[in-house]
């Protein structure tokens, strides 16, 4: 493995076990058996790391999201089968759902701003095509605002993957199991 | 407690240093110190005394309302309310109430959300009971659910402002977003029950 890549790995492992900001990037290049001129060299610092590690966790997610709505045949079902498809990879990684949804929409180093990772946006723009896709084949509400339904649903999901990987960190299971999870998800968009 | 939550609302908990916080409160780090313990008892300090009044608000909002359909609304409204007052509490709460930091692998979850989502669950739990929400739903998956939503859609608009980019929607496309979630929820069947197993997993 080059450098980069044990980087990225190293990232991926001590951001997931001590968060970002308790992780310093003199131990992610210990760990890495690397260099910090090495971090600089390819990210530029440690945010740039962050984000090639969000980046890369993003990817195969991306995937399976987009490939679970390819087989739904309206609209509404497609939203249904991509965020059950990302809830069910990420049920059994809680490091790799740790980082994604709790170390995201960060702070921007001194402009104030709030930085969203690509893979975030992305995900985003994926479930609000498909929402316009099942307000246009009447599969879901015609009345409700494409963007904002995005939004809300997405953060139904992040919220159940958040609660499970909270759990999980502490050792606990969660109130709800997986199951009652993706029923909820179920009556979430429904056309009265 | 002003000056941090200031500046954790500007800059971001991780960029604010205990020392311009001292200086914003005319004080020094060494006070600092000596009433929080540092900057993550602050932090802390700020989440719990701004959830109590929250807290207050909801709870009167929901012993007020005829059912728990109304309740979760009445929620829904007090927290946008306080959130359009309070802006620098919005960006804290979206923003920083849920990072993994200190020493443990354990998340810190403050003693306000937590009650926050025991209070919901209590009002779905009502609900289940009043004809609002489908009885076989777990009161916790949709208490999570639809705090995940709320906090989506006003999450989306604080992105947008802090960018100068304008409002992707506006309120009350989030109440009806909420309220067409909520009106699915209390149905029995769904409509397309192939589609995901109910109680399975």
């Amino acid at each position: 493995m080059d450098s980069r890549k044990r980087l990225v790995e190293s990232g991926k492992e001590l951001f997931s076990q001590f968060g970002y900001e308790g992780t310093s990037t003199a131990a992610i290049a210990r760990q890495a058996k690397s260099a910090e001129s090495q971090i600089t060299r390819h990210f530029g610092n440690k945010m740039g790391l962050l984000d090639a590690v969000f980046e890369e966790s993003w990817e195969p997610l991306l995937e399976a999201a987009k490939k679970g709505a390819s087989t739904a045949s309206t609209g509404r079902e497609a939203v249904l089968a991509a965020l059950v498809e990302l809830m069910t990879k990420l049920s059994t990684e809680s490091n790799i759902a740790t980082i994604l949804f709790l170390e995201d929409r960060r702070f921007s180093e001194g402009g104030g701003r709030i930085k969203t990772s690509r893979g975030m946006v992305e995900l985003t723009r994926l479930i609000r095509s498909l929402i316009l896709q099942g307000q246009r084949d009447h599969s879901l509400d015609l009345r409700v605002n494409d963007a904002a339904l995005a939004a809300a649903i997405l953060g139904s999901a992040e919220a159940i993957i958040r609660d499970r990987a909270i759990a999980a960190r502490a050792g606990r299971s969660c109130e709800y199991s997986y199951g009652d999870a993706t029923s909820v998800f179920e009556f979430l968009l429904r056309v009265p | 407690m002003n000056a941090g939550k200031t500046l954790f609302a500007r800059h971001g908990y991780e960029q604010a240093s205990t020392a311009s916080i001292a200086r914003a409160a005319l004080t020094s780090e060494s006070q600092l110190v000596r009433y929080f313990g540092g900057k993550a008892g602050l932090l802390e300090a700020i989440f719990n005394s701004s959830w109590k009044p929250l807290l207050e608000k909801i709870q009167g909002t929901v012993e007020s309302s005829p059912d728990a359909r109304e309740s979760m609304v009445g929620v829904l409204s007090k927290v946008i309310a306080s959130f359009a007052e309070d802006h620098d509490l919005a960006f804290l709460f979206l923003f920083e109430a849920r990072r993994p930091r200190g020493a443990g692998p354990e998340v810190f979850l403050s003693q306000g959300l937590r009650e926050f989502t025991e209070l919901l669950c209590a009002i779905i739990r009502r609900g289940q009971k009043d004809g609002s929400f489908f009885s076989e739903l777990s009161d916790s998956a949709v208490a999570a659910a639809l705090i995940g939503a709320a906090e989506g859609m006003i999450r989306e608009r604080l992105i947008a402002e802090r960018s100068g980019k304008p409002n992707p929607f506006s309120e009350r496309e989030i109440r009806r977003v909420f309220s067409a979630m909520l009106t699915g929820l209390a149905m029995p069947v769904p409509a397309s029950a192939h589609a995901v197993t109910i109680k399975g997993g």
